[in-house]
């Protein structure tokens, strides 16, 4: 459909020939827009790299090197938060991935284009421009002490006193999450399965193979860059989730987005700071595992091109 | 196209593809239709869609229940600043993106914020403008957050269309006699027009329901997310009201996002 066509649509017209902007009018607005998008946007990112190494001053700082930030927030508990947060968004990466990707292939290579095709990727597309909150609070009328589950399950006589554990806890966390990031692991999935070619999984099942066999030596490798992509967007911003934890959480499951709250809140900047270069630090290791394990396999590039439009 | 190449797939397989992807997309979906349905409801909180009412739909504009109508402002106003600053920028770097070198590297620059969780962002801009330049937060900052937001999807929609632009028609419209502003005008924009008024309405909608990123940088600014951020999570009385206020604008916004995405299909 619209997405996928356009990009593999894209060899179709004869590629301009590359050309550097003479100097003029718009040559400059593209050089000062982009220097600006760099420093204004870009460089506030990374200078949290260097920021954390500053004192603090209420939300100030000093400029004298310090690892003073660093050991004020790497205590105990927090600690365990940042160890929680990792596990539950690994354990949730690999439920999306793994429901995910047959969905994806079978989008791709299985279903005709049509009406259904189409409805199923416009119901994709949605959730992205939708409140977030607005799409989890309801979970709380289905998981509460007195929501919907409970009430079945009481009146059915399956339980005689409500399930505290569904809600405020981490299988809420969990549950909440799955469904908000799911679209963000198909659509790479799906548009890197698309622009395999048709004709290479037939010919491995015309030398023999097996589809279990196509699937493994013909279609994942060809995907790769498509489940790299597909790991890190979801994975990376489901890192910094707040609405989640905090709507379902209830404050008796903390993960990394509290612990930046309770650090704002408490006008300790230089400790966010901190805490925000670990997770910059994180998303970097992540993002330079995938490409490792791409490289190793004998995938060059880099992992957005099966995102390019 | 041919589908099903060489039986990938068997009944079996099919299915449980089918069921695990159902999974996924009734967990998507349960909460949006969840909270249709619940706002219509006299106990939205039982989670059971009975009886029916629509007092709270009646009550949201009763004294101080209104007090969504200052927010709905604010986050109009901050969504078409954002939405124009957002298109015209993606515009600019877009139509020139498919012809100038580096464009790997330029176009990695603005794209990489995407993977960007929007809490982090949020917290860059708070601590480097506010903490290390002093300058407070505000409004300004709000429509900052947003536009980073909002700029790579716009950037997407522009490169849509933009990829497919022949530039061979402007150097026609040259020959014919055009001035650069003419070959704009009347060439270049009405062939762009789908994936700019894509961008215009995605960016509005991203910025209008953004709220990881506004909960930092919004200095003493409230937007309407953050309204019913603070109203949802207080357990207040007021959750009955927020259901139906969500919902209304759940519905408004899939609206226009159906909108946005068939301009786009339309243009291929």
């Amino acid at each position: 459909m619209s997405l996928v066509s356009a990009t593999s649509d894209r060899g179709g017209v004869a590629p301009p020939a590359t050309r550097t902007i003479r100097f003029s009018l718009e040559g400059a607005a593209i050089r000062l827009v982009t220097g600006l998008w760099a420093i204004g946007v870009l460089l506030p990112i990374l200078s949290l790299l260097v920021i954390a190494f500053l004192r603090g001053r209420g939300i100030g700082f000093i400029w004298t090197p310090s690892l003073q930030a660093y050991s004020d927030i790497l205590v105990g508990f927090r600690i365990e938060i940042i160890l929680r947060t990792l596990r539950i968004v690994a354990l949730v990466t690999l439920i999306e991935f793994v429901l995910a990707f047959p969905f994806a292939l079978w989008l791709a290579k299985g279903l005709r284009a049509g009406w259904t095709k189409s409805i199923i990727l416009v119901l994709l597309v949605v959730p992205f421009f939708l409140s977030p909150a607005a799409r989890t609070i309801v979970w709380r009328s289905i998981l509460g002490r007195e929501g919907l589950v409970n009430s079945v399950l009481m009146s059915s006589g399956l339980v005689d006193t409500p399930l505290d554990w569904l809600l405020f806890s981490q299988f809420a966390i969990h549950l909440g999450l799955i469904g908000p990031y799911f679209p963000s692991m198909v659509w790479p999935l799906f548009i890197s399965i698309s622009l395999i070619d048709d004709e290479l999984i037939k010919a491995s099942r015309d030398l023999g193979g097996s589809a279990w066999q196509t699937l493994w030596l013909v279609v994942v490798p060809l995907a790769a860059p498509g489940i790299a992509a597909g790991i890190l967007f979801t994975a990376i911003p489901m890192l910094g989730d707040n609405v989640v934890s905090a709507l379902l959480g209830g404050g008796r499951v903390a993960l990394l987005a509290e612990s930046f709250d309770d650090l704002i809140r408490a006008m300790n900047f230089a400790g966010a700071a901190a805490l925000a270069s670990l997770l910059v630090l994180i998303i970097l290791a992540l993002g330079a595992a995938v490409l490792a394990l791409l490289r190793r396999n004998g995938i060059n590039g880099d992992v957005f091109r099966g995102m390019q439009a | 196209m041919r589908h099903n190449p060489a039986g990938l797939f068997t009944r079996k397989t099919v299915a449980v593809s089918i069921v695990f992807g159902a999974i996924a997309m009734a967990l998507l979906y349960i909460p949006i239709v969840g909270l249709a349905l619940l706002s219509f409801s006299t106990q939205p909180l039982s989670g059971i869609p009975w009886p029916l009412t629509l007092e709270w739909y009646a009550s949201l504009f009763e004294g101080n229940n209104a007090k969504w109508i200052g927010p709905l402002g604010t986050s109009v106003a901050i969504g078409l600043i954002v939405s124009t600053a957002a298109t015209s920028v993606a515009l600019l770097i877009g139509r020139a993106l498919p012809v100038i070198e580096r464009r790997g590297g330029i176009l990695a620059a603005y794209l990489s914020v995407l993977v960007m969780p929007g809490i982090l962002v949020g917290i860059a801009v708070l601590i480097f403008y506010r903490g290390l330049l002093g300058i407070r937060t505000g409004f300004w900052s709000v429509v900052l957050v947003h536009f980073i937001w909002a700029l790579p999807f716009a950037l997407l929609c522009i490169l849509l269309v933009a990829v497919r632009f022949d530039r061979r028609l402007l150097e026609a419209a040259k020959d014919l006699g055009a001035s650069r502003y003419r070959q704009f005008v009347d060439v270049e924009l009405p062939l762009m027009l789908p994936g700019i008024s894509a961008s215009a309405f995605f960016s509005f909608l991203l910025s209008f329901n953004e709220l990881p990123r506004t909960l930092y940088a919004r200095g003493g600014v409230t937007t309407l997310p953050y309204y019913i951020w603070t109203a949802s999570s207080a357990h207040s009385s007021q959750v009955s009201l927020i259901y139906a206020l969500s919902a209304v604008i759940m519905l408004a916004s899939f609206l226009v996002t159906l909108l946005a995405m068939r301009l786009l299909m339309r243009a291929e």
